[in-house]
């Protein structure tokens, strides 16, 4: 027998303390959807089932109590830390859920200099723990560009890469240790141990699960030394995307990790004002950082490799190492956002996948091609282009960004008419050819219908942990597995 | 060198003005050979006049039959500076004093310059500092051309007294003046009245870190709480979440409270302008590298929304707490 | 009507960080690796007169747009973006790039005028201050130059009745002044609710910015030599930086709770008047 919305509250304030569950009517709006349905929700409508509570958790106990009596009761979850979430992950669609937030359990539990290990519940903030640990002269490595909002718990669930990563590696090798609680309360702790061969690695059952499998309440990752001060920026200004692949794939084959490596079209350029030094003109940049001698030799390197390339045009690096110290998502930003989105019904998103060597221009190409030839709506479109952000030896990912004026459509039909329909495309022209549709978002709700497509036979091993750790399905229904 | 001062009788932040100009005076310490007012009014002649820290030569009353018209008033002193010829013309600094003493020094072949922080007459060389470079750097200019029209910079508020006229030295200008050809209709509608702000001890000013109106109406509503007004950063006011009259910064209101609360504002040159007189200056931003903790006393990195909220509870428990003790001490006198 | 917006394109001064601000012996702040962005009164200046150009679309004299801008170059990228939103023509101005035009708006006020009645405008429009100046003269040196009347504060315009006037709010002391002026005018635009900032592009709208031309003009064009070019009015003597910055307490505090705590027992408590 299902629970009314009434007893579903009241039973949770038993659990939790009546203080600790949230019933104002803005907060639950608020809590229905991320960042995939901005549109809509910045005029007002919300168009997902509002869900019944907003938990706020005090501890993993209180996590194991309240998953047993959702688990019980099968009522639907939604796992939520700092709601950064950009692909419908965070949407309650089905009646009554409740959203477990993890937020307060925001300790950095400890940092452990010798082993060079921090732990964090989490609901701690990335920028937080950041800025704590720059101070003692580390760094996590990660800086995606929520980092200023994001928690460590959301960070973690979704597989999320930072601006550094093709030196430092995407969250999935800075995680050593995790603790996390089961649909049916179990709580594991997986123990920090620098590598060992003891059955298969079950951190990954964990890391990316995108609350579908599970509640993340503690993390340890490894930290790094910090040395800001041989950071060296370099950028070249180029004629196509094609070369540019080209040149990042020689700079990772032969062995050089920048931490940042990135290659924009011209198109995705002029929102980040490089047209203004680099007109109509691919730029294509690195980082290098790490001690003196690492982060000189691999400036060096690159620079060799790029300059081999008579196309290649030097910018001034003063330009890009500015641009990018103002990249990272704050308030401010988002707040600009939604009242130039409020103003002018005119709205950005962004679709990212990723693939090898060899399909990468040809996914690129395709996706521009099929949106440009195909989709319906391309006239109220104003900005398409991409980038690609993250680097490795066989392949590089790439973000296609597109903006667009919605005309003559209700906020919630702007899914349907825009979004989606440009996702779409995307992710066709990129599991024809051969690559993955998500590189770091996390499916989250939309890309499901692709999901089985994606993993081809392997689907039965991502199944079966579905079987196994969620047989009631009660953890974020319709996030990474399709509704059948 | 002889100087005139140009006021309208008219503007509701007279006293302030005068206080600006007065400002200006005093750090000046160079005596003029003279300093005159001349002041317009457009209704009622006026009776009491504002406190000019100099000792004036003489006052001129000038009526102004079209009080929106600057040619009314351009047209006037440009047959005064004919009549009784100037050397310095000082303005005052609002949108009417700037547009006087630009196109009144255009007209008489003078230099102009506007929001003028410090003025001295060096060995028969006029020097202005002025800010440039969106108030991030000042600069300092020499004045070529006399007369010179100066229109002085904004202050905090500290408004002069009014005194009575001195009749004996006052004389009363009227001018034929043309009717404006240009302008077929005119209507005033008031706006919204003037705050709190200008002299208020407490002042919690919000930022673009706020997010959405929700959040500042909430923290409007903070404010009410602890007592005190309530300012808007340009972006708050510009996305229409706060009114335009609580905007604080180059363009706006210059504040210099006891204590300002900086929420969630980022700390440009243009808004730092607006509060670096306070006495004291709390800064809550969720950036630590944010500007505005360089001219802060004390920061807080954290969510501007949280932080208000525990403030006002605390602030709440205080005022509960002197109130009960009050209430005890009036029990055990009876 | 033909109508001309000028504008000045600016550094994005929030992207300087307080070690930036140096300068040469020529009292020249390098922002060189700094975006450019319009300086925001001039973006409603643009955005308004954008709208107002639509009111007139299907009147007997429809508007016919120009932008202008007084620039070494770096606005051409400006130009383009304004004809892709709806700019008829793009204007730049060019002089000889050694002048200092930082502080000079009597020189950009000429420069202005002679094109306007080269031209024939009859409604100049322009952001009420910005620039490294940050003068606010330039509008008011126009006005006298070319003879107009001339509001200031303007927070909007519109089409009036009659096809020689135009309706213009604007901000007075404690008050918003609404007048019907007959034209010519020159606009100078204050915080404009209704259009703060400038449209967006489509990429078709882009594509075919990119086949028009921009009207490159030059001092000399105007019939301005150099030396009228330079600076009489004033000179500059020199440039200073911020004061040394305050050094800020940091509060401690894990929650927001004990942070508020702190804040009051410490600093408040004394401060505030309860």
């Amino acid at each position: 027998m299902t629970l009314t919305r009434e007893a579903i509250v009241e039973h949770l304030k038993n659990i939790v303390g009546k203080e600790r569950v949230i019933t104002d009517e803005q907060v639950l709006k608020e809590n229905s959807h991320d960042r995939y349905k901005k549109f809509e929700t910045i005029f007002g409508v919300y168009s997902t089932p509002i869900p019944a509570a907003v938990v706020k958790l005090a501890d993993t106990n209180q996590v194991s109590d309240v998953l047993k009596f959702l688990n019980e009761n099968k009522i639907n979850s939604v796992a939520k830390t700092g709601g950064t979430a950009t692909e419908g992950g965070l949407e309650t669609i089905v009646e009554n859920s409740v959203v477990l937030d993890g937020s307060q359990m925001n300790q950095i539990i400890k940092i452990d200099e010798t082993n060079m290990l921090a732990t964090a519940q989490c609901g701690v903030n990335l920028g937080e723990l950041e800025d704590r640990l720059r101070e003692q002269g580390f760094t996590t490595g990660h800086s995606p560009q929520s980092k200023p909002l994001a928690h460590m718990g959301g960070l973690v669930a979704t597989r999320s890469i930072g601006q550094f990563s093709t030196l430092y590696g995407a969250i999935e090798d800075m995680v050593i240790g995790l603790e996390a609680v089961f649909p049916n309360g179990e709580i594991t702790r997986i123990k920090n141990v620098p590598r060992r061969s003891c059955g298969p690695d079950i951190r990954h059952v964990i890391i990316g699960n995108e609350g579908a499998l599970c509640y993340i309440t503690e993390v340890t990752v490894k930290i790094y030394r910090y040395f800001p001060e041989n950071n060296e920026f370099l950028a070249w200004a180029l004629d196509d995307m094609s070369l540019g692949f080209e040149v990042l794939r020689e700079v990772m084959v032969e062995g050089y990790r920048p931490s940042v490596a990135r290659l924009y079209d011209a198109e995705d350029g002029v929102q980040h004002s490089f047209d203004q030094f680099a007109p109509d003109k691919c730029v294509l940049m690195f980082m290098a950082e790490g001690n003196e001698h690492m982060a000189r030799a691999t400036a060096q390197g690159i620079a060799e490799i790029v300059e081999k390339h008579e196309e290649c045009r030097k910018i001034d690096s003063r330009l890009i190492e500015n641009w990018f110290n103002h990249l990272n998502w704050g308030p401010e930003k988002i707040a600009e956002e939604r009242e130039l989105i409020r103003k002018n019904f005119h709205i950005g998103f962004t679709t990212e996948v990723s693939g090898n060597w060899d399909c990468i221009n040809t996914i690129y190409e395709n996706a521009i091609k099929r949106i440009r030839e195909e989709y319906p709506h391309i006239e109220d479109l104003t900005m398409l282009g991409g980038h690609s952000s993250h680097s490795y030896q066989t392949g590089t990912n790439l973000y296609f960004v597109y903006d667009y004026d919605v005309k003559d459509c209700k906020p919630e039909e702007e899914i349907n008419k825009y979004h989606i329909a440009l996702n779409a495309l995307i992710v066709e022209e990129t599991l024809k050819a051969g690559g993955s549709m998500v590189h770091h978002h996390g499916i989250g709700k939309y890309r499901t219908s692709w999901t089985k497509q994606e993993h081809g036979s392997a689907y039965y091993i991502l199944k079966g942990l579905k079987d196994q750790f969620d047989p009631n399905g009660i953890m974020n229904t319709g996030t990474i597995y399709p509704v059948e | 060198m002889k100087a005139a001062i140009v006021l309208s009788f008219d503007i509701t932040s007279l006293q302030q003005q005068v206080h600006e100009i007065n400002v200006m005076l005093n750090n000046m310490g160079t005596r003029f050979s003279s300093v005159e007012l001349w002041l317009f009014y457009h209704d009622q002649q006026p009776e009491f006049l504002p406190e000019i820290s100099c000792p004036l030569s003489d006052i001129k009353l000038i009526k102004v039959e079209y009080a929106h018209s600057p040619e009314s008033y351009l047209y006037s002193l440009v047959y005064l500076m004919g009549q009784y010829p100037m050397d310095l013309l000082m303005f005052s600094s609002d949108g009417l004093g700037e547009e006087l003493a630009t196109r009144l020094a255009y007209r008489l072949n003078g230099s102009s310059v506007l929001k003028v922080e410090d003025c001295s007459l060096t060995s028969a060389r006029l020097e202005i500092i002025k800010p440039v470079y969106g108030n991030n750097l000042t600069a300092r200019f020499v004045l070529e051309s006399s007369p010179y029209c100066l229109s002085v910079a904004k202050q905090p508020c500290r408004p002069v007294n009014m005194i009575p006229c001195e009749l004996l030295k006052m004389e009363t200008i009227t001018l034929d003046q043309t009717q404006p050809w240009w302008v077929k209709e005119s209507l005033t509608i008031l706006d919204q009245p003037k705050t709190g702000l200008a002299d208020a001890d407490l002042v919690l000013v919000v930022g673009q870190g706020a997010n959405n109106k929700e959040t500042v109406d909430v923290l409007q509503g903070i404010a009410n709480t602890i007592g005190a007004e309530f300012g808007a950063s340009r972006p708050v006011v510009m996305n229409a979440w706060a009114d335009m009259n609580r905007l604080i910064g180059a363009s706006g209101l210059i504040i210099s409270p006891k204590l300002c609360i900086a929420a969630g504002v980022s700390g440009t040159g243009v808004f730092s302008v607006g509060i670096k007189s306070s006495e004291f200056i709390v800064a809550i931003n969720i950036d630590s590298k944010a500007r505005i903790f360089q001219i802060a006393d004390v920061g807080i990195v954290g969510d501007l929304a949280t932080v208000l909220l525990e403030l006002e509870k605390v602030i709440l428990v205080e005022k509960d707490k002197k109130d009960s003790s009050h209430g005890c001490i009036e029990d055990t006198t009876q | 009507m033909k109508i001309a917006v000028c504008f000045k394109i600016i550094a994005d001064y929030d992207r300087l960080s307080h070690k930036d601000w140096e300068w040469d012996e020529r009292h020249f702040v390098d922002m060189s690796f700094v975006r450019r962005v319009f300086n925001c009164f001039d973006e409603s200046a643009l955005e308004t007169s954008l709208k107002l150009s639509r009111q007139l679309e299907n009147v007997s004299d429809p508007a016919e747009l120009t932008a202008i801008t007084v620039d070494d170059g770096q606005g051409d990228l400006f130009l383009k973006h304004l004809m892709a939103v709806g700019y008829d023509h793009a204007v730049r101005i060019c002089c000889n790039n050694r002048l200092d035009l930082r502080f000079n708006p009597l020189v950009i006020s000429h420069l202005i005028s002679r094109y306007i009645k080269q031209e024939g405008q009859k409604l100049v429009v322009l952001g009420m201050q910005g620039g490294e100046g940050d003068n606010g003269q330039t509008g008011f040196l126009v006005a006298e130059q070319l003879g107009w009347p001339c509001i200031r504060e303007v927070i909007d315009v519109v089409m009036a009745e009659s096809p020689d006037c135009l309706k213009v709010k604007s901000r007075i002391d404690g008050a918003i002044l609404k007048q019907t002026i007959k034209l010519p005018m020159v606009l100078i635009m204050g915080h404009s609710l209704n259009s703060p900032y400038l449209r967006v592009p489509t990429l078709k709208q882009k594509l075919n910015a990119k086949k028009k031309q921009l009207t490159i003009l030059s001092n000399i064009d105007l019939g301005l030599d150099n030396e009228a070019l330079l600076n009489k009015d004033k000179t500059l003597m020199d440039l200073h930086g911020q004061k040394p910055g305050k050094s800020c307490a940091f509060l401690e505090g894990k929650t927001a709770q004990e942070q508020a705590q702190c804040l009051y027992d410490r600093y408040l408590k004394e401060r505030l008047s309860l």
